[in-house]
C-alpha cells in the first residue's frame, strides 16, 4: 500500500515524490541554546492528533504545501 | 522507431510571475505552455519576445531540461514504472515520478514530451533502457 499526498498542482502523488519539512518547534522547557538547537535538528514531534504539516513536492511543481495529517487515524 | 535513443536538451524560457499575468500569455505558434505551477511558467520554444503583465515578472532563458518525444504506443511502458495514473484527455500536462525521477511529461494526440532535469537525464535513460532498445 502507497501512502499518496493529494498536490494542488499535480493531482494525488506517492510519499517517495515528497520531501518531509517539519518546521521545528523546540519545547519552551528547553532554555539551553544547545539543548534547543539538538532538539530542533533530531526531534520530530509527531504529535497526537490532527496537525498541520508542511511537505515538499520535490518530484513533481516542487512547490511547498501545507497538508493536514491526523495521527490517530 | 516509437523511443528515443536519447534525451536531448531543451531551449525554453522560464516565467515566474503572478498567477494572473500567467493566466493571460497566449501560447506561440506552434508552441506549448507548460504550467508548472500557478506562479510558475514554461514556454516551448523560447519566444522571440512575450508581454507578461506582471512589473516583477521574471523571464529567463531554461536550459535546466532535457527532453525526448515518445510515441504512444510506449504509454504503456512508461505507466508501468510511475506510481500515478497519467491522464486520459488530450492535450496535458502533468508532473511527477518515471522510474523514481522527478519529470515533467506533456501528453499530446502524437506523442508524449517528457522533460526531466538535465543532471538526471542519463539515469532516466539508463532505468528505461533507451538506446540499448535502438537498432
Amino acid at each position: 500500500m502507497v501512502l499518496r499526498l493529494d498536490c494542488p498542482h499535480c493531482g494525488s502523488r506517492p510519499v517517495e515524490e515528497w520531501v518531509y519539512g517539519e518546521v521545528p518547534d523546540p519545547p519552551d522547557y528547553l532554555t539551553g541554546a544547545e539543548e534547543r538547537d539538538v532538539d530542533r535538528g533530531f526531534m520530530m514531534s509527531n504529535t497526537e492528533g490532527a496537525r498541520q504539516e508542511r511537505w515538499f513536492h520535490a518530484g513533481g511543481c516542487r512547490r511547498w504545501q501545507t497538508i493536514g495529517r491526523d495521527t490517530t487515524v | 522507431m516509437s523511443a528515443p535513443e536519447r534525451f536531448e536538451r531543451l531551449e525554453a524560457t522560464r516565467i515566474v510571475a503572478a498567477p494572473g499575468a500567467l493566466d493571460e500569455i497566449d501560447s506561440p505558434d506552434g508552441g506549448r505552455l507548460l504550467r508548472l505551477a500557478p506562479d510558475d511558467l514554461l514556454v516551448l520554444p523560447p519566444p522571440e519576445r512575450v508581454e507578461v503583465a506582471d512589473p516583477y515578472a521574471i523571464i529567463e532563458p531554461e536550459a535546466g531540461f532535457s527532453a525526448a518525444w515518445f510515441d504512444r504506443s510506449e504509454l504503456a511502458r512508461l505507466q508501468a514504472v510511475s506510481g500515478w495514473e497519467f491522464p486520459v484527455r488530450c492535450p496535458e500536462f502533468a508532473q511527477g515520478h518515471l522510474a523514481g525521477v522527478p519529470v515533467k511529461m506533456l501528453f499530446d494526440e502524437g506523442g508524449v514530451l517528457v522533460l526531466v532535469p538535465a543532471v538526471l537525464a542519463h539515469h532516466l535513460e539508463e532505468r528505461l533502457g533507451l538506446g540499448e532498445r535502438a537498432e
